[in-house]
């Protein structure tokens, strides 16, 4: 019916657009009954009574007709919910600060709630960005301490394919693209088909590598990266079918000239780092990855592996095993320590946030009681009281929870790169991973719905519901809050200083844990440039030449330099180490596990360390020179105590031969002490022995090695990284500098771990025990606002201010006293959480403990000893005559 | 629905729109009260509507387009809300009307066959 159709129209527009207002209808109302009064004859039985009142209720009240037209004009529900909202806005408008800081608690609350939400989406929650992930698992042969397997590549591993679709293998490889001023270095990945069908590689451009291209000889063909398109081809077309030069780190000698038959999509994310070259894998290898088949069970492909290996070759361990892990799993586990220890703080904090606002909302409500119980002896439903309370409690958390939503948008956004290196891990997919998704919104109004049930539930079940039916009467007698509602906010209370203690202690020990880390001496330097070399095979078939490069290189840049202190190393200081037990000359000489750097001359001075005794290796020192070693400090006290190391012997085993007996090593010099910081997955570890061992690196050159400047020294160009790729291109053009590196960078990275961890705990902590303290503060306060009539007659009758005080300072002396006990156990359980991110500290330290205990006591006690000293200054007539 | 309550005035349910378009047929443009005193005085007094019943109902007819309220000037000189029957709204009480007449004679064929 189209008069129908049309009235629902408006009313429903009404809810945007107003229709009549209030005015205009009860206008018409009053002129109704004015209308009435004026043509009013009264019957002769009621003659007597007032004229207006009759008439009024023989039209029936003008408030209940209002009500009625109000119901006509709009959605009833809608239309209470939207007064309800005004109400709402109204009454915090009235109370600016509450509502800001109910706001702001719960803003921040939230978007750290979000922000951890979505990084646990990104990384765990979310599949690894290849289809059927979930069938997708990596493959471990060798568990660590068991022996490696010999001809893995040559096993039967296709008698498998009745339960894995696909193997996926791949080899990284780093090339050397030529053609350009210098070499430029690409990662690079030679893949099995496996590889291209069980991860869904597909390209933007051009077509994917066919079986055709994994058996044939002659150029190979291989798929770029989309950015490697972009950069080095201009995002042209013509890419396809040209050829790339460039040879390969593994594989100097073959054939080194591709042919880019396709480009990668951008989205393209690989497990591993990133390739900008994919390249068919003609070598049999054995898988990494598996994609199982629809339906199979892992441990039956494990079991079945287990039979394949042993089938297929002889003298396997009884105790060996393969182990099929989903790849998903493996590669967030790292990251499972650090999410749980920040999912704890955010509950802790979410929980402060809710304890805190609730807890101003309780207050609030008990201010209201009088209203409230009015509104209900007017007629107001208890529906509709819990309807108002909804809509405030929907309010707040609607508006914080979108806040929130932003912020941890905007966090996350600045702090993407910060997060990927803390945690070593690339987010699946890319950093966009992190952003909106249908999860994360659901989260966000999963979070939002709480918080109002919490909001609405809280005050309701502690002040209004028992206390309401009393408040008008309460008043009268001069009586305190309601029990229940008093039992409510001391429980919230004594959370929030619970959970404030705990995050005070987590800080603490976060912040103790990072300046042991920082204080640790490094022992080098860190304004040091690094750069990695790699020469090729070809040219450089023999150590003898390597020696040769290095040795002019060396030369050269000391020269252009003006004698700054360059050297070569094959390692550098935050890499972790391979050791080798090294034991000094003559029977029976002490052993030490020795970390193993072959340096060349003039290491110790361009990475600043002391060298304490003796001398550093020579300039001219090439194969087949002295056998001679420098050892560090420890390592040297360790070998020979007591006595002088320079003049020792000491062998060093071949890494190969272990048993085989070497020549011994001439000790020429005693260096300082130098930390490996090994950047790994998540936690802290230190290189704590200090026990390292240097040899001369140019009597063996390897094709890779690290060349040392001196920040400082390359300062006259302005491109640092060219001005050096020119340099090691001068002494041979096919000489590859992959990557350039500041060390004090790589330090950085390495120490913000903590930092940030400490910083961002700390902030944490000081939020949460500000929120606490505001929160005992308020609840006291109102408490002696609500019982200002009783301090009153008690002043009356004689008490003393100081009996007064003392009255309130017991009460938040035990609200004080709970609150911290509980907050003894939440710190211990989240110390134990942290403890993989701690250093040189306990996840229990009782001095830090009593540290935090002690501030917040002193804190806690003045936020009620403040108000519980005004309450001593009521002026018992002020309050008495107060009604 | 609160607007689909029966008027508590004893009006039959869904006759309420009726009387008020006949009323407004009959005697032109009219203010709520008007209409009240009109319905109460052809009645004879029996139908007393009150506030609460009329002025929901003369809004329900307005949102349907079947009535028009303007604000205008009674005899009195007193500023009321008078409301006009549209073209929808004289359309709509033939309809209502011939419906009603089925219905009367309906239930009379009914009750007379029963006796």
């Amino acid at each position: 019916m189209p008069g129908r159709l049309r009235e629902w129209i408006l009313r429903l527009t009404t809810m945007v657009r107003p229709g009549r207002t209030d005015a205009d209808i009860e206008e018409e109302l009053r002129a109704h009954l004015a209308l009435a009064a004026e043509d009013d004859t009264p019957p002769p039985e009621a003659a007597s009574t007032a004229g207006g009142r009759r008439v009024a209720l023989r039209a029936g009240g003008v408030d209940q007709a209002m009500e009625r037209m109000r119901d006509q004009r709009g959605v009833p529900l809608v239309a209470d919910l939207s007064r309800d909202a005004r109400e709402a806005i109204r009454s915090f408008a009235r109370t600016p600060g509450m509502a800001v800081v109910a706001v702001v608690s719960l803003t921040l609350a939230l978007a750290l709630g979000l922000t951890v939400f979505r990084v646990l989406n990104a990384y765990v929650l979310r599949a690894l960005p290849y289809p059927a992930s979930d069938r997708l698992y990596s493959v471990v042969l060798t568990a660590p301490g068991q022996t490696f397997l010999r001809d893995l590549a040559g096993m039967p591993w296709e008698s498998l394919d009745d339960i894995v679709e696909h193997r996926i293998a791949w080899d990284l490889d780093m090339l050397a693209l030529l053609g350009g001023e210098y070499p430029e270095a690409a990662a690079a990945a030679w893949v099995t088909p496996g590889f291209l069908e069980g991860l869904g590689v597909d390209t933007a451009l051009g077509r994917r590598l066919q079986p055709a291209d994994f058996t044939a000889v002659g150029t190979t063909p291989v798929l770029i990266s989309h950015r490697l398109w972009t950069t080095r081809f201009g995002a042209s077309t013509g890419v396809l079918g040209q050829p790339l030069r460039a040879y390969s780190n593994e594989r100097p000698d073959e054939d080194a000239t591709f042919t880019v038959v396709g480009v990668l999509r951008p989205d393209f994310w690989h497990v591993n780092t990133f390739t900008d070259v994919i390249a068919p894998l003609r070598t049999p290898s054995w898988p990494y990855m598996l994609r199982l088949r629809p339906g199979v069970d892992a441990t039956l492909v494990e079991r079945r592996l287990d039979a394949m290996v042993r089938a297929s070759t002889s003298g396997v361990p009884d105790d060996w095993r393969p182990l099929l892990a989903s790849t998903h799993a493996r590669y967030v586990e790292a990251l499972s320590p650090l999410l749980t220890a920040m999912a704890g703080v955010a509950a802790i904090v979410m929980l402060i946030a809710c304890a805190n606002v609730s807890v101003l909302l309780l207050v609030r409500a008990v201010r209201r009681q009088h209203e409230m119980a009015l509104r209900l002896a007017l007629g107001a439903s208890r529906a509709r009281l819990a309807r108002l309370l909804a809509v405030e409690g929907g309010l707040l958390a609607v508006t914080s929870s979108a806040l929130a939503l932003a912020l941890s948008g905007g966090l996350l956004h600045a702090l993407a790169p910060a997060l990927e290196t803390h945690v070593a891990r690339r987010v699946p997919g890319g950093v966009s991973a992190l952003g909106l998704d249908t999860s994360v919104l659901l989260a966000a109004l999963a979070a939002a719905v709480i918080v109002t049930l919490v909001l609405t539930v809280v005050p309701l079940a502690g002040a209004s519901l028992p206390a309401l039916g009393a408040g008008l009467v309460s008043r009268e007698r001069g009586d305190t809050t309601g029990r229940a509602a008093r039992r409510v906010r001391d429980v919230l209370v004594a959370a929030e200083l619970a959970g404030a203690l705990a995050l005070l202690v987590a800080a603490t020990l976060m912040i103790d844990s990072t300046r042991r880390l920082l204080d640790e001496p490094m022992g080098f330097r860190s304004n040091v440039l690094v750069a990695d070399i790699a020469l090729r095979d070809r040219t450089h078939p023999d150590p003898a030449d390597r020696a040769a490069f290095f040795t002019r290189l060396l030369q050269n840049l000391g020269r252009q330099l003006d004698g700054a202190p360059v050297a070569i190393g094959a390692r550098f200081p935050l890499q972790s180490t391979p050791t080798r037990n090294v034991t000094s000359a003559g029977p029976g000489g002490p052993a030490a596990n020795a970390a193993l750097l072959p340096v060349s001359a003039g290491y110790f001075e361009a990475l600043g360390i002391p060298l304490r005794d003796g001398a550093g290796f020579a300039t001219d020192d090439r194969p087949g020179g002295a056998d001679v070693a420098v050892v560090s400090e420890s390592l040297a006290a360790r070998l020979w105590p007591g006595e002088r190391a320079v003049g020792q012997f000491l062998h060093i085993p071949d890494s190969l031969a272990p048993d085989a007996l070497t020549t011994p090593h001439r000790v020429v010099g005693v260096a300082g002490d130098v930390q490996e910081l090994p950047p790994d997955g998540a936690g802290v570890r230190l290189d704590l022995d200090r026990l390292d061992l240097y040899v001369p690196l140019l009597q063996a050159p390897a094709r890779f090695a690290f060349l040392y400047v001196p920040e400082g020294a390359l300062g006259r160009y302005p491109d640092r990284e060219a001005a050096l790729r020119r340099a090691v291109a001068a002494v041979h053009p096919e000489a590859a500098v992959s990557s350039l590196r500041s060390l004090g960078a790589l330090l950085d990275a390495v120490r913000g771990r903590p930092r940030r961890l400490a910083w961002l705990l700390s902030l944490l902590a000081a939020s949460a025990t500000l929120l606490a303290l505001i929160g005992v503060y308020g609840v006291l306060a109102y408490a002696v606002r609500q019982r200002e009539r009783e301090i009153g007659v008690r002043m009356a009758v004689g008490a003393a201010p100081h009996e007064i005080t003392g009255m309130f300072v017991r009460e938040g002396a035990r609200l004080l006293a709970r609150g911290l006990a509980a907050g003894v156990l939440a710190a211990v359980a989240l110390g134990r959480a942290l403890e993989a991110q701690l250093f040189g500290v306990a996840p229990v330290e009782p001095r830090l403990l009593a540290g935090a205990l002690v501030t917040l006591a002193a804190c806690g006690g003045f936020a009620f000893w403040w108000p519980a000293r005004r309450a001593a200054h009521v002026a018992p007539a002020d309050v008495l005559r107060g009604d | 629905m609160s607007n689909d309550e029966p008027p508590k005035a004893g009006v039959l349910q869904g006759t309420l729109d009726l009387m008020i378009l006949q009323t407004l047929n009959a005697m032109g443009p009219q203010h709520g009260y008007a209409i009240a005193s009109r319905l109460e005085q052809v009645t004879g007094g029996a139908l007393q509507l009150n506030m609460g019943t009329l002025y929901p109902g003369l809004m329900r007819l307005e949102q349907r387009g079947l009535v028009k309220g303007t604000w205008g000037v009674t005899d009195t000189s007193r500023r009321a809300r008078f409301y006009t029957l549209t073209a929808a709204g004289r359309r709509q009480l033939a309809a209502q009307r011939a419906q009603w007449d089925r219905t009367i004679a309906l239930m009379q064929a009914v009750l007379a066959g029963g006796k």
